[in-house]
C-alpha cells in the first residue's frame, strides 16, 4: 500500500510522540521512543516508511540537522570557550582518537581474522575507526534539553559533540585515503584533502556569514513572529546551499548559531527558545527517520561479532579517551569522570560516512559475494541502532550523577509550575474589626505583612487593610483613639484563589495594579492566605536558585 | 483622590441635614439621624444603614469625648458620602463616650465602602473642629440649624 508523504509525516510525528510518551513513563529519554517508533514503522518493521520513501523524506532530515546544528551552535558562547577551550579541545581529541584507535585496531584484527585479507582488513579498520569517532549531537543534546540540564558537564557535552564532527570528517578523509591506497583503488590524496578542506572551511564560512546576516537583520525585526520566520528561512537556505555545494549541513548551521549567540546574545536567546519549540515536530520526524531507515536484514554471524566489538570498543575508547584528554588538559574531575559517559550516541554523521564508505569501498571484496562497503554500511547501521539506545540513556545517567538535571530553568519555568497556594502566606495574622487604629499600627510594625485581613466575631473576613491604605491615616493621629480597623478597612476584590496558576494570578494582579490580596475560604469566608507580589517574587527567586543549584 | 476639608464638608453636609433635636437617648438620636439621612435621596437601603450604624456602635461607642458623638458607617447602598448633624437640647448620658461625659452634639457620617480616604479625612476634620472649645460653645449656643451650619463651615 502506498502512503502519501503527508500521511507518513503524520504517522511519524504522531507515533513518535506516543513512543516518547511511553518511554518517558519508563524514565527513558524520549529520543529512544522516537527511534523505536521509527523501527516499528520503518523498513525493519511494518514498512509504512519503505525504501522508496527514504529519499523523499531526506530533505526533512537535512532541515532537522540544520535546526539541531543551529541550536547546538547557539549554546557555544565565547565566554565558555575562553574559560574551558583548552579542556574541551583536549577532551574532544581524546575521545575521538580514543574511539578511532580502539575501534580501528580491533575491527581491523577481527576483519583480518575472518577474511585473512590484510589490506582490506586495514582499510576496514581505518574506516570503522574514523566513523566511530563521531558523536551524534542531535540525540545527545535532545536529552540535555529534555531534562533541562545545566552545568559544567552539560556545557562540556554540548561543546565536544559540536566539535567532534569536524574531527570525524578529518579522520574519515585520512582513513579512506589510506584505505584506498591499501586496497589499490584509485584515490587522489590531494583531491580528497582539498575537498575536505573546502567542506570544513566552506561550511564554517557560510555559517559565520549566515549567522552575521541573521544578527544584522534581527536588529530591524520588531516582532518575534517575523524574527522566527526570518530564522527558519535562513536555516532552509543553509540546508539548501550546503547540499548544493556538498558542504556539511550541521557544521554550517552550528557556525551560524554560534556566530549569532556571540554577536547578539540578548536578541538571540529568546529567539533560540522559540525556535527550539518550533523545531520539535521536525526533530521527532528526524529521529523517527533514523529508526525507520535502519535495515536489520539477515547478516552473517561474524558481522554481529564485529558489531558487538564496535559498540564495546567505541564505548571503551570514548570513555578512556575522554579521561586521558581531560587529565592531560587539566580538566575538572567532574569532566574526567563523567563526560565520557555522555558521548556514546552515534547518528547522522556516522551513517552518512558509512554510506560514502559503502560507495568508496564497494569494489573491495572481503569474502565470497560480500564487499567491504556493504560490511561497513551493515555494521554501522546495526551499531547505530544499539548505540542510539545506549547513548541517550547514558547521557541521562551522567547528568543525573552530576546533579545537572532540571537546572536549566528560567523564572518563567518556575512560575509556570506553581500555584498561588505554593507562594502565599498561608498563616496570615488577622485584625479584629473592633481593634483600635493604634493597635492596627502596632500590628503593622510588628509583623512582616503588607496587608491584614479584617475579620468579624465569627472569623469571617470582611475587609482588608493594606500598608497603602494606612498611609492616609498617619497624619490623622487624633482619630487613632476612637477609629477601629473596621472603620478604615476596604472591601476585598476577590480575583485570586489558592488554586489559581501563579502566572495567571500575577497577570491579574498587574492588570488590577494591586500588590497584595486576601484569599478567603469560599464557604466560611475565613482568611486562608495573603498573596502579595513582593513575597511571591522572593519565593520564586529562592526556588529558581535552588533549581539551578546555585 | 483626597479632597480638602472644606470641599468634603460642603459636599457631604447641607443646612437641611442640620437639626436641633429633643431626643432622650442615644438610640433615639441615632435612629432619628438614620431616618433623616434615609430621606435625603442618597441612601437606597435605610435598613442597611441602620444595621451598619448600630453594629458599629456595638463594637465601640462613637462618643469621641468632649460631648461629641460621631456615629459612622460605610455601606454600598449609600450613593455618596453624606453627613447629618444633630444638636440635642440636653446631654445624653447613655452614649458611653470614651471620656464618660454625656454627648450633646452628634455628627452622623455615611459613605461608600470604596471611599476610605475621604471618609477618614472627613472624620478627622470634624474631630479637629469640635476639639476647639469655642467651636463647641458656638454650636451649642446656636439658635437655628442654619446658624449651626455656618458655625461649622466657618470653623474650618
Amino acid at each position: 500500500m502506498e502512503f502519501g508523504i503527508l500521511l507518513i509525516l503524520g504517522i511519524g510525528v504522531f507515533g513518535g510522540i506516543l513512543g516518547a510518551w511511553f518511554f518517558q513513563k519508563l524514565r527513558i529519554p524520549q529520543v529512544i521512543g522516537y527511534i523505536a517508533i521509527g523501527l516499528i514503522i520503518g523498513q525493519s518493521g511494518l514498512g509504512i516508511i519503505g525504501e522508496m520513501d527514504i529519499p523523499n523524506l531526506r530533505p526533512f532530515s537535512y532541515l532537522a540537522l540544520a535546526f539541531i546544528g543551529f541550536l547546538v551552535g547557539g549554546e557555544l558562547e565565547g565566554k565558555i570557550f575562553r574559560q574551558y577551550g583548552k579542556q574541551f579541545t583536549g577532551i574532544m581529541l581524546g575521545e575521538g582518537l580514543g574511539a578511532f584507535v580502539v575501534v580501528g585496531v580491533g575491527s581491523g584484527i577481527i576483519l583480518w581474522f575472518i577474511t585473512g585479507n590484510i589490506p582490506a582488513s586495514l582499510a576496514g579498520g581505518l574506516v570503522f575507526g574514523a566513523i566511530s569517532s563521531a558523536t551524534d549531537p542531535a540525540s545527545t543534546v535532545d536529552v540535555l534539553w529534555e531534562y533541562r540540564s545545566k552545568g559544567l558537564l552539560t556545557t562540556g557535552l554540548v561543546s565536544v559533540v559540536a566539535l567532534d564532527d569536524a574531527l570525524a570528517l578529518t579522520l574519515y578523509a585520512l582513513g579512506t585515503t589510506v584505505a584506498g591506497l591499501l586496497v589499490g583503488g584509485e584515490v587522489n590524496f590531494l583531491e580528497l584533502f582539498r575537498s575536505l578542506g573546502i567542506e570544513l572551511v566552506g561550511s564554517a564560512l557560510l555559517g559565520v556569514a549566515a549567522g552575521w546576516g541573521v544578527s544584522s537583520l534581527l536588529k530591524h525585526s520588531k516582532s518575534s513572529d517575523r524574527s522566527l520566520t526570518l530564522l527558519v528561512g535562513v536555516l532552509l537556505l543553509i540546508a539548501g546551499v550546503s547540499i548544493t555545494f556538498h558542504l556539511d549541513v550541521i557544521l554550517c548551521a552550528m557556525a551560524a548559531g554560534a556566530t549569532l549567540i556571540n554577536h547578539a546574545p540578548h536578541r538571540s536567546k529568546p529567539l533560540l527558545e522559540t525556535l527550539r519549540a518550533f523545531a520539535s515536530p521536525i526533530y521527532v520526524m528526524f529521529f523517527v527517520m533514523v529508526g525507520a531507515r535502519l535495515q536489520l536484514g539477515a547478516q552473517p554471524i561474524w558481522l554481529w561479532g564485529l558489531v558487538a566489538f564496535y559498540v564495546i570498543g567505541r564505548t571503551a575508547g570514548k570513555y578512556a579517551g575522554t579521561w586521558i584528554g581531560a587529565k592531560i588538559s587539566n580538566s575538572p574531575p567532574l569532566l574526567q569522570k563523567y563526560l565520557g559517559m555522555g558521548l556514546f550516541a552515534q547518528g547522522g554523521v556516522a551513517v552518512g560516512l558509512s554510506m560514502m564508505a559503502g560507495q568508496h569501498l564497494s569494489g573491495v571484496e572481503v569474502m565470497n559475494g560480500l564487499d567491504l562497503g556493504t560490511v561497513v554500511v551493515s555494521a554501522v547501521t546495526a551499531t547505530t541502532l544499539i548505540v542510539q539506545l545506549i547513548g541517550p540513556a547514558s547521557v541521562k545517567w551522567a547528568i543525573t550523577k552530576t546533579g545537572e538535571i532540571g537546572r536549566n530553568v528560567t523564572e518563567e519555568d518556575v512560575i509556570a509550575e506553581l500555584y498561588v497556594k505554593d507562594v502565599m502566606n498561608a498563616e496570615p495574622v488577622s485584625l479584629q474589626e473592633g481593634e483600635l487604629l493604634s493597635q492596627v499600627f502596632d500590628k503593622f510594625s510588628s509583623h512582616d505583612q503588607l496587608c491584614f485581613p479584617v475579620v468579624n466575631t465569627t472569623g469571617a473576613c470582611v475587609g482588608v487593610i493594606s500598608i497603602d491604605s494606612l498611609k492616609s491615616l498617619f497624619v490623622e493621629q487624633e482619630i487613632w483613639a476612637w477609629m477601629l480597623a473596621g472603620d478604615v478597612m476596604v472591601p476585598i476584590k476577590e480575583v485570586v484563589t489558592p488554586e489559581m496558576p501563579l502566572a495567571e494570578a500575577m497577570e491579574t494582579m498587574h492588570q488590577m495594579e494591586a500588590e497584595e490580596t486576601i484569599l478567603r475560604d469560599p464557604e466560611t469566608q475565613n482568611p486562608v492566605g495573603i498573596f502579595d507580589l513582593r513575597n511571591a517574587k522572593r519565593s520564586i527567586s529562592k526556588m529558581l536558585l535552588k533549581r539551578q543549584g546555585v | 483622590m483626597v479632597e480638602t476639608g472644606t470641599h468634603l464638608l460642603d459636599a457631604a453636609l447641607s443646612p437641611q441635614r442640620v437639626f436641633l433635636t429633643r431626643e432622650s437617648s442615644k438610640e433615639n438620636i441615632l435612629q432619628f439621624l438614620v431616618n433623616e439621612l434615609g430621606q435625603c435621596g442618597e441612601v437606597d437601603d435605610v435598613q442597611a444603614l441602620h444595621t451598619a450604624i448600630f453594629t458599629r456602635e456595638s463594637l465601640m461607642s462613637t462618643g469621641i469625648g468632649l460631648g461629641i458623638g460621631v456615629p459612622h458607617a460605610r455601606i454600598s447602598s449609600v450613593r455618596r458620602m453624606i453627613l447629618a448633624v444633630a444638636v440635642n437640647n440636653q446631654p445624653l448620658d447613655d452614649y458611653e463616650a470614651i471620656d464618660n461625659l454625656p454627648v450633646q452634639i452628634v455628627f452622623m457620617v455615611a459613605g461608600r465602602p470604596d471611599q476610605q480616604s475621604n471618609y477618614v479625612r472627613l472624620l478627622a476634620v470634624l474631630s479637629h473642629v469640635v476639639k476647639q472649645e469655642s467651636n463647641r460653645k458656638a454650636i451649642l449656643s446656636a439658635s437655628s440649624p442654619e446658624e449651626i451650619y455656618q458655625t461649622i463651615r466657618q470653623a474650618l
